[in-house]
């Protein structure tokens, strides 16, 4: 029964996602260039730590950002885990500001362990988003009129994974996400000329879907009270199967063509990462990581962008005040701080657009579930040579849910 | 207290997509200039237009409820002489007293339009037929070339100023008292050869009105259902109590004008019937349109079939441009209506009209009334291109006509002037490419 339930509810979960990954007005005006931009990795807990997370291990939540920390899911547990957030952001322009409130589904996630050696974690969440409306004029070549068009783009890629863990030795475990990734970008230009039968829309839908793995080793030894955790992620290059659709109106026509001189297929790059934690004594555990992913050799049609490999640079610190007193409930809180410090791949023009975010939050076990609260504060681009910057105000939200239903199964 | 945790996750949907409602639709203008646009439109003005004149063999004139009579002289369209044939039929109701005495005879004609010189005095003159009016065998109209001899010796005349302006202003032409003297006492008498419609019409065939050919410079339009032959009387002790009796149009069916059209002196000189045609490059970069005389201008696109081998884009909308030539019209004497006929091989109209979803295409004039510098025609030709283009042929005999729509053509000598001198003609094509 609570299986079902659960079922339920993870299917409702997803419709939602799905839906409210198109549903956002101007995500972010980066979001223009490339594949859109790419979601922070991280589950709630992951994020409360700056994004850190390939040295740390699950434990009463979800860590996926390397698939072998699932090793940490506590035996005969069931984790389900909701990731939400709400966030203000503040767009600047030079001339202009803006601030938009937005707030969604971020992820959801299941993890379980088969045996004392092998957990699982499945989950869904998005990995890039495309969301701008452009207000702009173009020429029309021979006749000297300058005409409205607005360029809209909208959609995204979705990311479903099944992650496995395996603890090959006391300190040694590897993991493996098989990542399921789908979606599609609608790419919108429509003019606004006036003259009767001179204006068009023009309609690119991109379709993507592919397979990849990613993969991950933690190796972890205890020095006395202390234990330290080294990490690794990989995942290599992968060309997602793309089909590009033109739907073009005119007139009184409208006309769906395969676009065959366009489909730049959408690929995800190579990733490497390296992760270190230590933890003192239980009592608080500092992680710190670092991830490249290989987007320079990539070929994007957009000549205003110079694309170049992508960094994420972060450490986070959890403390665990009261760790093993037998106080059930609200005392047992942990507190959590982190920063990043990210190069994105966009190189616009000659402009690097980098962000950075701190972070700060806790979490609150109710019975046998935590809930994570944190809040980030964070900027990404910059003003220069029109651009704009974002400084965004953001709190995150994740219950990680804890069943015991294997065990219930032994209550007979 | 317990909390069915299970419960919390739908709570925080409901929260989210709460949150989700909330949002604001300015927008930033950023990024403008990092479009990395897919589509260009472009304007391609180089295909190859050629204009020339052509002249249609024959029009319908009956059953066009206009009376045309006059005489015009044009420097570029040569010379115009319309003459209107008409039938009358006798009253139905009618109740001439003893008492009643001839007064007078006229012929009553209700103004249209003209075209012209209405300024200077008009001379007209009415003959009385001396056949029936009727249609070449098999057939049901009349036409331009039309014509019913009628006595030389007039039975009325006029000289006057024409005052076409007001539709309600009628012109009055006396006819000669000895026909209506006989008429009134028909009617009086109940004369068979006058009330019986049938031996009316054999004695009095119907009549013809004639414009002067050498002073007049105008051609009148008069309301052919409205015209009448009206004999006045009054009773014999009162002076002041006038009675009329009207014999009235037979049917308009029957009605026509016939137009000869003298263009001997004119450029288009050597045009003989429908097939001949005068390329506007041997006419000093002129071409033609007048309704009456059924000159219209066609227009090739010689190499259109190029377009097949655009692989760049889509046509959006195809604009046909030209000008009239300056100078050649005053005021806003232009008209703003013609229309497009598709025609094939001989210069043989095969659509009635051109049209886009049965809506017929006409001209829009953009007009410069102070200079007449950038005055010009358009039409939409999009639907011919874009169906050549759709079939992936574009058959070479075919071609446009610009003309008047049929109704202009039977009633009005309205007429445009075309330089492709000065403006050659352009066939616009608006490419989107991507």
């Amino acid at each position: 029964m609570q299986l079902n339930l659960k079922i339920v509810f993870i299917f409702l979960l997803s419709i939602h996602m799905m839906n409210t990954g198109t549903s956002q007005v101007l995500y972010s005006p980066y979001s223009l260039f490339g594949v859109g931009k790419i979601e922070n990795n991280g589950f709630g807990v992951n994020r409360a730590l700056g994004g850190t997370g390939i040295a740390l291990k699950s434990g009463k939540y979800l860590n996926n950002i390397n698939p072998a920390a699932y090793d940490g899911i506590d035996s005969l547990k069931f984790l389900s885990e909701v990731g939400l957030f709400y966030s203000t952001v503040n767009y600047n322009s030079k001339d202009e500001s803006l601030v938009r409130n937005d707030g969604s589904i971020q992820y959801l996630a299941i993890g379980f362990r088969i045996s004392r050696k092998w957990a699982m974690s499945i989950g869904l969440m998005p990995y890039s988003k495309i969301d701008y409306i452009i207000n702009s004029t173009a020429h029309l070549n021979g006749e000297s009129t300058i005409f409205d068009i607005t360029y809209t783009g909208s959609g995204g890629i979705n990311k479903f994974y099944i992650g496995n863990s395996f603890r090959l030795s006391k300190n040694f475990v590897i993991g493996v996400n098989v990542s399921s990734l789908f979606g599609n970008v609608t790419l919108l230009e429509t003019s606004e000329i006036g003259n009767d039968g001179l204006d068009y829309s023009f309609e690119n839908i991109k379709y993507m879907n592919g397979l990849c793995l990613d993969f991950g080793i933690q190796y972890s030894f205890r020095l006395k009270e202390d234990r330290f955790t080294v990490g690794a992620i990989y995942g290599y290059r992968k060309e997602l199967n793309t089909a590009s659709d033109l739907n073009i109106s005119y007139q009184d026509t409208d006309l769906t063509l395969e676009d065959s001189k366009n489909v730049d297929p959408f690929e995800i790059p190579q990733k490497i990462g390296l992760g270190f934690a230590y933890n003192r004594k239980g009592k608080w555990e500092i992680g710190i990581d670092y991830e490249k992913r290989n987007w320079s050799n990539m070929d994007f049609t957009n000549p205003f962008l110079n694309n170049r490999n992508s960094e994420r640079f972060s450490m986070g610190i959890e403390i665990f005040p009261k760790k093993n007193t037998k106080n059930k409930g609200y005392g047992n809180l942990s507190y959590r701080f982190g920063a990043n410090y990210n190069k994105s791949y966009l190189v616009i023009g000659s402009i690097p657009i980098n962000s950075f975010a701190l972070t700060a939050g806790m979490g609150v076990p109710i019975k046998k579930n935590l809930l994570n609260i944190s809040f980030e504060y964070g900027q990404n681009g910059t003003i220069q040579k029109g651009l704009i910057q974002e400084k965004y105000w953001q709190i995150n939200l994740s219950i990680s849910i804890q069943d015991s239903w294997f065990q219930k199964k032994k209550y007979y | 207290m317990k909390i069915p945790f299970s419960k919390i996750p739908v709570l925080l949907i409901l929260i989210t997509t709460v949150y989700s409602c909330n949002k604001n639709d300015a927008e930033l203008t950023f990024g403008e200039k990092y479009i990395n646009a897919r589509t260009s439109l472009t304007l391609i003005d180089t295909f190859t237009v050629e204009f020339s004149t052509i002249r249609l063999d024959s029009i319908q004139t009956s059953n066009t409820n206009t009376i045309l009579v006059g005489h015009y002289q044009d420097q570029y369209f040569g010379e115009i002489y319309s003459t209107s044939f008409i039938e009358l039929t006798s009253p139905t109701v009618y109740d001439v007293g003893s008492n009643e005495v001839y007064d007078s005879v006229a012929l009553i004609l209700n103004y249209a339009n003209y075209y012209g010189d209405t300024t200077q005095q008009f001379s007209i003159t009415v003959h009385q037929l001396t056949a029936k009016i009727e249609p070449e065998s098999e057939d049901t109209y009349l036409y331009n070339t039309s014509s019913v001899s009628y006595n030389l010796r007039e039975i009325g005349s006029k000289q006057f100023y024409p005052k076409p302006f007001s539709k309600d202003s009628l012109l009055t032409i006396k006819l000669n008292d000895v026909i209506g003297e006989y008429l009134f006492n028909g009617l009086k008498d109940n004369n068979d050869e006058v009330i019986l419609i049938e031996k009316f019409l054999e004695n009095f065939k119907g009549l013809a009105i004639v414009s002067d050919k050498f002073s007049n410079n105008a051609i009148l339009g008069f309301l052919a259902e409205n015209v009448t032959m009206r004999i006045y009387s009054h009773e014999n002790n009162i002076d002041e109590d006038a009675q009329y009796y009207d014999f009235p149009i037979s049917t308009i069916t029957s009605q026509f004008n016939r137009i000869e059209h003298n263009y001997s002196e004119t450029l288009f000189s050597s045009i003989r019937n429908q097939k001949d045609e005068l390329k506007s490059g041997d006419a000093y970069g002129l071409s033609y349109i007048q309704a009456g005389t059924a000159l219209a201008t066609k227009v090739k696109f010689p190499y259109i079939e190029e377009l097949l081998l655009n692989n760049e884009g889509i046509i959006l909308k195809a604009d046909l441009v030209f000008v009239p030539k300056k100078l050649s019209y005053t005021g806003n004497e232009l008209p703003t209506d013609l229309v497009l006929y598709k025609i094939g091989k001989h210069n043989v109209i095969s659509n009635q009209y051109y049209t886009t979803d049965d809506v017929p295409i006409t001209s829009l004039l953009v007009e410069d009334d102070i200079y007449q510098e950038n005055t010009y025609y358009s039409f939409d030709v999009s639907s011919y291109i874009l169906n050549g283009i759709e079939n992936h042929y574009f058959n070479p005999d075919d071609a446009l006509l610009i003309s008047f729509n049929s109704s202009d053509i039977k009633t009005n000598f309205n007429k445009v002037l075309i330089d492709t001198e000065v403006f050659t003609p352009q066939l616009r094509l608006y490419l989107l490419k991507y």
